[in-house]
């Protein structure tokens, strides 16, 4: 132990006296941590957020297909599905897309009373009349009204409504709300002018989740036009989605990703001369090929370790603090009003362990295989060079 | 005076069965005395830094025995080599090879750090040993600030840690002038007659023509050509 402790005093001598390189070394390490790093806690933080949204979904929203796409549904499909054994309850929704060409974004717009889970989320209240309505965060920081404030929007036959805010969606989840604008379900009909025998699609609700899958074949098998989905497959498309984002956002982060590796060859395909000699000479004097190693070893772990905790925390930093300014463009924006709101700070301890297992692992052993080399070879032909 | 190191039909070949082989020491015999002090001597590439290599075991003989104390230390693992290497040789290289950017005390505590000795034990025998040969007051100086005696005394002092039997040099006068070359012929005598076995390689005739000087042993070409009683 004694013997231990005195080979890391000479080791944390020996990182100090080399610091400029050394902090240099720890500053590229850690900044490809942190991009790696940022990108893992953000996608993690966005299943997070999407997973947590959908936990009050529908058990299973049925859609009608027309040639090939989502269409408008008999309302009176209804009743097909209602008397399916399992079905607690169905009901319709009507909600649709307005492209605003003065902010050049796509809103959400939903009936109030179409979809249950939104209504936990709101300050203020729900539309009453019909020039009401109520809005996320994102519709107040692109058009900025506030409550009581005016909405002016254009319909479908292309005329001018206008509408009081009544309520604003602070959302847990703005990823739901965000782009979100609620009427009344009469109001809604009228702005896109959708008749009263047809909806958007149907939400179904079951006894027991476990017939969910099943239920759906029936839907499919009684109404042959229709797509049902059940909570699963949003969820599975969500986890897809950012699995796919994030997949796309690391081959971005493979240019960082190459310049460690480029710095990691360069320490593995040899030590410098001075580097050579240093062994040489403690190996002259005594010292053993595992002291030696011993020291490479705790050398690069203290470089390797340091550069994870700095590099961690510099995205825990970018993406719990800030909102992950470099990034979110890249992984969170299906919608032209980004969300901007802060995600839950969670650290997947597995994704902690396999970001430090890619690059602790990779740089120890850069570190180790060189120096083992020098260390084995007589120190007679190392100091000789 | 007891055999101390006996070397028997020592063979070293570099690069073998590669097209640049090179013999660097050819079937040699010799046995050193305790508390000798011997010059060996001969041109370049006559095989002398070769063989104080292998005496101080940093590398391995081609062929032949090293016998240390009675004992054969040609074939010893890596890890006992390591141990007589620290215990019981002390080097005195040309080059000083002390670490540049490490203190004077650090670079002097070195040889002990992979041992069990107790870290004010070490401290307390390399500030000894500053004392000893004036460096007291540059403990904390880093070696680029010493001048190339100071250098050659760290080295020295260091070579002297771990209470070595044997000195082992190798052309220590090659970057000294001649005072500084006499100051370090005084130290080795001293410590030949402390008992130290002290060899020498060296083509300075300063040294090896010097009174401490008990035994000189010429070779070339990988042989011993003369072992004189000068």
């Amino acid at each position: 132990m004694r013997r231990l402790l005195k080979i890391l005093d000479f080791t944390l001598s020996s990182l100090l006296k080399r610091k400029y390189k050394n902090f240099a070394l720890i500053a590229v390490y850690a900044f490809t941590i942190a991009v790696l790093g940022s990108v893992l806690f953000l996608t993690q933080a966005l299943k997070y957020e999407a997973t947590g949204s959908l936990e009050t979904a529908p058990d299973i929203v049925v859609q009608r297909i027309f040639a090939g796409r989502h269409d408008l549904i008999p309302v009176n499909y209804a009743e097909t599905i209602r008397r399916l054994p399992g079905v607690k309850s169905v009901s319709s929704r009507v909600w649709g897309y307005y492209y605003d060409s003065l902010i050049k974004a796509n809103l959400t717009f939903l009936a109030s009373g179409s979809d249950r889970q939104t209504l936990d989320l709101l300050e203020g209240r729900l539309p009453l009349a019909d020039d009401e309505c109520s809005i996320g965060m994102g519709i107040q920081s692109a058009f900025g009204p506030a409550i009581g404030d005016s909405l002016a929007l254009e319909d479908s036959a292309g005329a001018t409504k206008t509408f009081q805010v009544v309520g604003l969606f602070r959302a847990e989840s703005n990823l739901l709300t965000n782009d979100l604008v609620i009427f009344q379900e009469q109001t809604l009909r009228a702005f896109f002018n959708i008749d009263s025998s047809l909806a958007t699609d149907l939400i179904v609700e079951v006894y027991n989740p476990r017939e969910t899958k099943t239920l759906a074949k029936k839907i499919k098998y009684h109404l042959a036009d229709t797509r049902p989905i059940t909570r699963d497959e949003i969820l599975h498309t969500y986890e897809t989605l950012f699995n796919w984002r994030s997949g796309m956002m690391l081959a971005v982060a493979t240019g960082a990703l190459i310049a460690f590796c480029i710095l990691a060859w360069d320490k593995a395909t040899g030590l410098s001369a001075e580097e050579k000699r240093e062994i040489g000479i403690l190996k002259a004097l005594g010292w053993e090929t595992a002291d030696v190693l011993t020291v490479k070893l705790w050398e690069g772990l203290v470089i390797s370790l340091t550069s994870l905790l700095i590099g961690l925390i510099g995205a825990w930093v970018h993406v719990f603090v800030f909102g992950a300014p470099a990034l979110t463009p890249l992984l969170k924006g299906w919608s032209v009003l980004y969300p901007d709101f802060a995600y839950t700070a969670l650290i997947d301890i597995y994704q902690v362990f396999v970001l430090a297992m890619l690059t602790v692992g990779p740089y120890i052993a850069c570190t180790l295989i060189p120096a083992w080399k020098t260390a084995v070879t007589d120190p007679d032909l190392v100091m000789r060079g | 005076m007891a055999g101390l190191l006996k070397i028997d039909q020592l063979t070293k070949i570099f690069n073998r069965h590669r097209p640049d082989e090179t013999t660097a020491l050819s079937d040699l015999s010799l046995t050193i005395l305790q508390e000798e002090c011997i010059a060996l001597t001969g041109p370049s590439g006559s095989g002398k830094t070769t063989l104080l290599s292998l005496l101080g075991c940093m590398s391995r003989p081609t062929s032949g025995n090293i016998l240390f104390q009675g004992r054969n230390i040609s074939r010893l693992p890596e890890r006992f080599l390591a141990q007589i290497r620290r215990d019981s040789f002390g080097f005195i290289f040309q080059q000083y090879n002390l670490l540049r950017s490490h203190t004077v005390l650090e670079n002097l505590m070195l040889p002990l750090y992979p041992t069990d000795r107790q870290w004010k034990e070490i401290r307390r025998r390399a500030l000894e040993l500053l004392e000893r040969f004036q460096l007291g007051n540059m403990h904390s100086k880093k070696i680029t600030q010493l001048s190339g005696g100071e250098q050659q005394r760290v080295a020295i002092a260091r070579a002297l840690m771990a209470d070595p039997e044997v000195i082992i040099a190798d052309e220590p006068t090659a970057h000294l002038d001649e005072q500084l070359s006499a100051e370090l012929l005084d130290i080795l005598a001293t410590l030949n007659g402390e008992g130290k076995t002290i060899i020498i390689a060296t083509h300075d005739p300063f040294i090896y023509a010097a009174d401490i000087i008990q035994r000189r042993i010429s070779l070339q070409h990988g042989h011993i050509t003369a072992d004189t009683m000068p």
